[in-house]
């Protein structure tokens, strides 16, 4: 079998087109081997999966330009290595001294038009800079692989249901699945917690997790120190032990060897220290610092649940697939098993079961993100690299006499292609150190901007690889568009350039096609950014006009928990409440006090179906998800959360039978067109949340009545419309932890230290922990797309800029060009303001046509948005028009500068030089 | 012809990519991929070689006679493979050569490193 199939696949033409990058010569002698190689390492690049193929592409155009490059400057065959070299010492030397020759002249010639080459360097330098931050950024978020060892196999493993489809497991379920998938090498659970550590004379509280005995199994990592876990530790009853994070380590216990063995307290009680984590391990989340075994069992005895079965679904699962298992038929097999177990428990609240990646499950939501920044960047480079090629095409026409002059005196034309490279290649690579500081600065600042909303955003480093494509990417363009200017000046049209004496070459019919036609792609680059930046600053600002349902000026929030140990009776967590609210109601500058177990954008919901009592057809049986808030005395007044019909709770609903607060979404579901007041419903089971929320004695089997309805709370985000949702007294479901809201005269933030110490009079073992002002939760809620848009506006400025100045140069120059036209036009009685006409007309057209071609690309370009965008369609007829027209204006005022100087030229003047 | 010692020293020190080159067709001729492939395996990835990288340094070992290429390619060998290479014997004793320049290295480092193990214990 000789040759592969006749007709060449995609791929591998794309791999012989990044062949094209090496010397023919070495082309021809390596091709085939080359190819080879590439297709071998394309195929395992494919096997494990579409990320490693997209890298490998990456890495092969990165390696063909690097290689590719490199081997036309200095061949392989002939570099220079020692003294054995096949070329001759002398030849050597001539080239050395030519070189510096060039450097010195290139240097000098770079000087004499340093605005040209000043701006062709910020521009490319700015261009190399961003591409190289962002491109860091995804390749770090997006592209690496999670930090367990063959990542790949790792998937996490959902519930679902009717309203998720990344729904918690039951116990039993994440058990089931262990043993019944064959697909699965591997299976771990985990649930987040909070634990009080001693710090100085109080308490802190500190993000950590629950983990079952096969987790560490199912990632791969051992312990830096000590042993992870047994199964048996791993039990009811067990003994009290945990592993600390590397930090936690270091911090707090001066990284001391000897900590493990030793016991430490973990809310007040002592634990064993199995262990420490290595550095770098941040599981589940990039905050967990402490890790105790997970004991589902227990976890449902301290919550006070008896048999909870499978409807109660509270842990995280993650699988390691079996060697060789792909990802759709572990997911196929968990269907039919989950099918199974649902077959023979009816109580399962869920409906089935699904798996993804675990890369996927940790990156899967930004990525589109990151992805479109990807785009909006290298839509910036490749401006910039058009402007780049502009001016060596406009330096090289201008220099056409000098060309000829030389190759007049003898120059060889190689000699003259060698020359102009030099100055390609030299403002290239001041372009690569200005985008190397450039991409310093921005990583840093995405990184600081952008705060949580980039998960893996703490492993981020400035990648030199990716510095490198970039600068060799730029250095690529000059060459590219140096040399092509560079042959067509060098032709040797002696005669006809020394015919032209002072008067500057003029440029032929192709080179000026060429340059209109980068200047249209420029403009209709930079429109299609300037859309999408238009498109974002429309949307945020309908978004901080959302009406988020409270008053969020001068409210305090933070959360304190009960440890149940202490406070086991219901009487025992209201009164602590109730003297908490009091003393707090008598601190200067407070005006109300009340108390919330989900605040507002503070994300502790939890859910349940519900049923209301005048249902009777089957299929309203299941009843519809809402959520639960459990509120304090006098909420509503405190909150500002209004009550439209109906009333606020008070001390008269603690021995009274069970009443509700709902919200309109709610009294429109259930109650469609009648009065809510007075109507009864039922949880009727499916319960979601946290661990806590579980408990069944919280909810009262009888009917619920409904004693007012309270106006709708944007409660996850501004975004998030509102969902059915009822409010319970606090006095009829004692939870033992509840956020407190402190309505004040001033800075909330002010009264943090007044409130702790509130807090520490009535139990010195109590943690406040989540503490906010409301304000700052409103404005945290908008930091993600208020960090999309800010990133976009500064491209698309960016964009815009470099675009102007591809106009304005574009302009510029053939006004040079036709000084001796215009000149005889005037002579011959045209007026100044004729002639500023006729290039502003000039420049509008060819911005015409950009913008033309840009509102296409951006209506196909702008529906990646369409995840990003709130309130407005993606193809918004006003910010389109909005853009077009500025853009426009951008671009008049670009050719007006060349304009006026047109209609300054002095005819005598002119006609007198030629 | 026979090179003398002073020529083989010139072209030391090799480069550490083209030292696992030599190292890798010195078990017998190959195709250009299968040399890539079991480099990759002695270096376990690190630092990675690319396929371009390659046959850069493979373009400098021919041109230098280090190694040459196989004229007949054996019998059973997949002809999509293309040209096999060889090592030669100057590439033989530049190997060699760059064995016994490492080994003083690694004989100065150690008699330079025991001290220091004794602190970290």
């Amino acid at each position: 079998m000789l040759g592969r199939d006749p007709r060449p696949t995609a791929s591998e033409r794309l791999l012989r087109a990044l062949l094209l990058a090496y010397p023919r010569r070495f082309r021809d002698r390596f091709g085939r081997g080359l190819i080879d190689g590439l297709h071998e390492d394309l195929r395992a690049a494919r096997r494990s999966g579409r990320l490693a193929t997209g890298r490998f592409w990456i890495a092969a155009a990165r390696d063909a330009v690097i290689h590719g490059v490199l081997e036309r400057i200095a061949p392989s065959a002939r570099r220079a290595r020692h003294s054995t070299l096949p070329i001759t010492p002398g030849h050597l030397e001539l080239r050395v001294t030519h070189l510096s020759q060039d450097v010195r002249f290139a240097l000098r010639s770079l000087w004499r038009a340093r605005v040209s080459s000043l701006v062709s360097v910020t521009t490319l330098g700015v261009g190399i800079g961003a591409t190289t931050a962002i491109f860091t950024v995804v390749d770090t978020v997006v592209l690496e692989p999670l930090p367990y060892p063959e990542s790949d196999a790792l998937v996490a493993v959902y519930r679902t249901s009717e309203t998720s489809d990344r729904g918690a497991a039951a116990a039993p379920d994440v058990r089931d699945w262990d043993e019944l998938v064959t697909s699965f090498q591997d299976v771990g659970a985990w649930t987040e917690i909070a634990s009080d550590f001693e710090e100085g004379e109080g308490v802190v509280q500190l993000p950590g997790s629950r983990l079952s005995a096969g987790m560490l199994r199912t990632l791969g990592v051992s312990p830096a120190l000590g042993r992870w876990f047994t199964e048996d530790e791993d039990r009811i009853g067990g003994p009290d032990v945990i592993l600390l994070g590397h930090a936690m380590w270091r911090d707090r216990f001066g990284a001391d060897p000897d900590l493990v063995g030793r016991t430490i307290l973990r809310n007040g009680d002592p634990h064993t220290v199995l262990g420490v984590m290595p550095e770098g391990f941040r599981f589940p989340t990039p905050e967990t610092e402490h890790w105790v075994p997970l004991r589902d069992d227990e976890l449902l005895r301290l919550a006070g649940i008896e048999n909870p079965g499978r409807g109660l679904g509270f842990l995280n699962t993650v699988a390691r697939l079996a060697p060789g298992v792909g990802l759709d038929a572990a997911r196929a097999e968990l269907q039919r098993v989950t099918a199974g177990i649902d077959a023979e428990h009816p109580e399962t609240a869920s409906t089935g079961a699904t798996l993804v990646s675990l890369h996927e499950a940790t990156v899967g939501e930004v990525k589109s993100t990151l992805f479109t920044f990807l785009a909006a960047v290298a839509i910036v480079l490749l401006i910039s690299c058009a402007n780049v090629a502009n001016l060596a095409i406009a330096r090289s026409s201008a220099r056409s006499t000098e060309m000829s002059v030389r190759s007049a005196l003898g120059a060889a034309r190689a000699r003259l292609v060698q020359l102009l490279l030099t100055e390609s290649a030299l403002v290239g690579l001041a372009a690569g150190g200005l985008g190397i500081l450039f991409a310093l600065g921005l990583t840093g600042l995405l990184t600081s901007m952008s705060g949580d909303t980039i998960p893996r955003g703490y492993a981020i480093e400035l990648d030199g690889s990716v510095l490198a494509f970039a600068a060799a990417l730029s250095l690529a363009t000059g060459l590219l568009f140096g040399l092509f200017a560079a042959v067509s000046a060098s032709r040797p049209r002696i005669s006809e350039g020394l015919k032209e004496g002072g008067r500057g070459g003029s440029s032929g019919r192709a080179t000026s096609f060429l340059r209109s036609g980068l200047v249209v792609a420029q403009v209709a680059m930079a429109l299609a950014l300037m859309t999408g930046a238009g498109l974002l600053i429309n949307s945020y600002y309908r978004l901080t006009q959302v009406d988020a349902g409270f008053e969020h000026e001068n409210v305090l929030t933070a959360r304190v928990t009960l440890p149940p140990d202490r406070y086991e009776s219901d009487a025992q967590v209201l009164a602590f409440f109730d003297g908490l609210t009091e003393r707090v109601e008598g601190l200067p500058g407070v005006t109300a006090v009340t108390t919330s177990y989900s605040p507002p954008l503070a994300q502790s919901d939890f859910e349940q179906t519900i049923a209301a009592e005048d249902w009777a057809s089957a299929d309203q049986e299941d009843g519809v998800w809402a959520g639960t808030v459990i509120v304090g005395d006098e909420f509503f007044e405190a909150s500002g959360v209004p009550i439209t019909r109906g009333r606020d709770f008070d001390r008269t609903d603690r021995a009274g039978s069970p009443v509700a607060v709902v919200n309109e979404t709610m009294a429109d579901r259930l109650w469609p067109g009648e009065d809510a007041l007075g109507k009864r419903f039922r949880v009727t089971g499916g319960i979601s949340g946290t661990i806590e929320s579980l408990a069944r004695r919280f909810f009262p089997d009888g009917w619920i009545t409904v004693v007012g309805v309270a106006g709708d709370v944007r409660r996850e985000s501004l975004e998030t419309e509102p969902r059915p949702e009822f409010y319970r007294p606090h006095a009829q479901m004692a939870w033992p932890g509840s956020a407190v809201l402190v309505r004040t005269t001033s800075d909330p933030l002010s009264l943090v230290e007044a409130l702790k110490r509130e807090v520490r009079a009535l139990d010195r073992g109590l943690a406040v922990t989540s503490i906010h002002s409301l304000r700052g939760l409103v404005d945290a809620s908008t930091a993600g797309p208020r960090f999309r848009t800010t990133l976009l506006l500064t491209f698309a400025v960016i964009a815009s800029f470099l675009a102007m100045i591809g106009v304005y140069g574009v302009m510029a120059f053939s006004v040079g060009e036709r000084r001796r036209e215009i000149g005889v036009r005037m002579a011959l009685g045209a007026s100044g303001g004729r002639v500023r006409k006729d290039v502003v007309f000039g420049g509008l057209r060819m911005s015409i046509v950009g913008v033309a071609v840009g509102l296409v690309g951006a209506v196909i370009g702008s529906r990646a948005l369409s995840a990003m965008v709130f309130g407005i369609s993606t193809q918004d007829p006003w910010t389109y028009g909005v853009v077009a027209l500025l853009v426009l204006a951008v671009a008049l005022a670009a050719s007006y500068v060349p304009a006026l100087r047109a209609s300054r030229i002095d005819p005598t003047h002119v006609l007198r030089e030629s | 012809m026979a090179e003398k010692r002073s020529d083989i020293e010139a072209y030391l020190p090799l480069k550490p990519a083209v030292v696992h080159i030599l190292l890798a067709i010195s078990g017998g001729a190959s195709h250009g991929y299968g040399v890539i492939q079991s480099v990759r395996e002695q270096t376990e990835g690190r630092p990675p070689l690319s396929n371009g990288a390659f046959y850069r340094h493979l373009a400098w070992l021919l041109e230098r006679g280090l190694v040459a290429e196989v004229e007949r390619p054996p019998r059973d060998a997949d002809p999509r493979r293309g040209t096999h290479y060889r090592i030669t014997e100057l590439g033989d004793r530049v190997l060699s050569a760059e064995g016994g320049r490492m080994r003083e290295v690694l004989a100065a480092i150690e008699s330079k490193a025991s001290p220091t193990d004794e602190r970290i214990a």
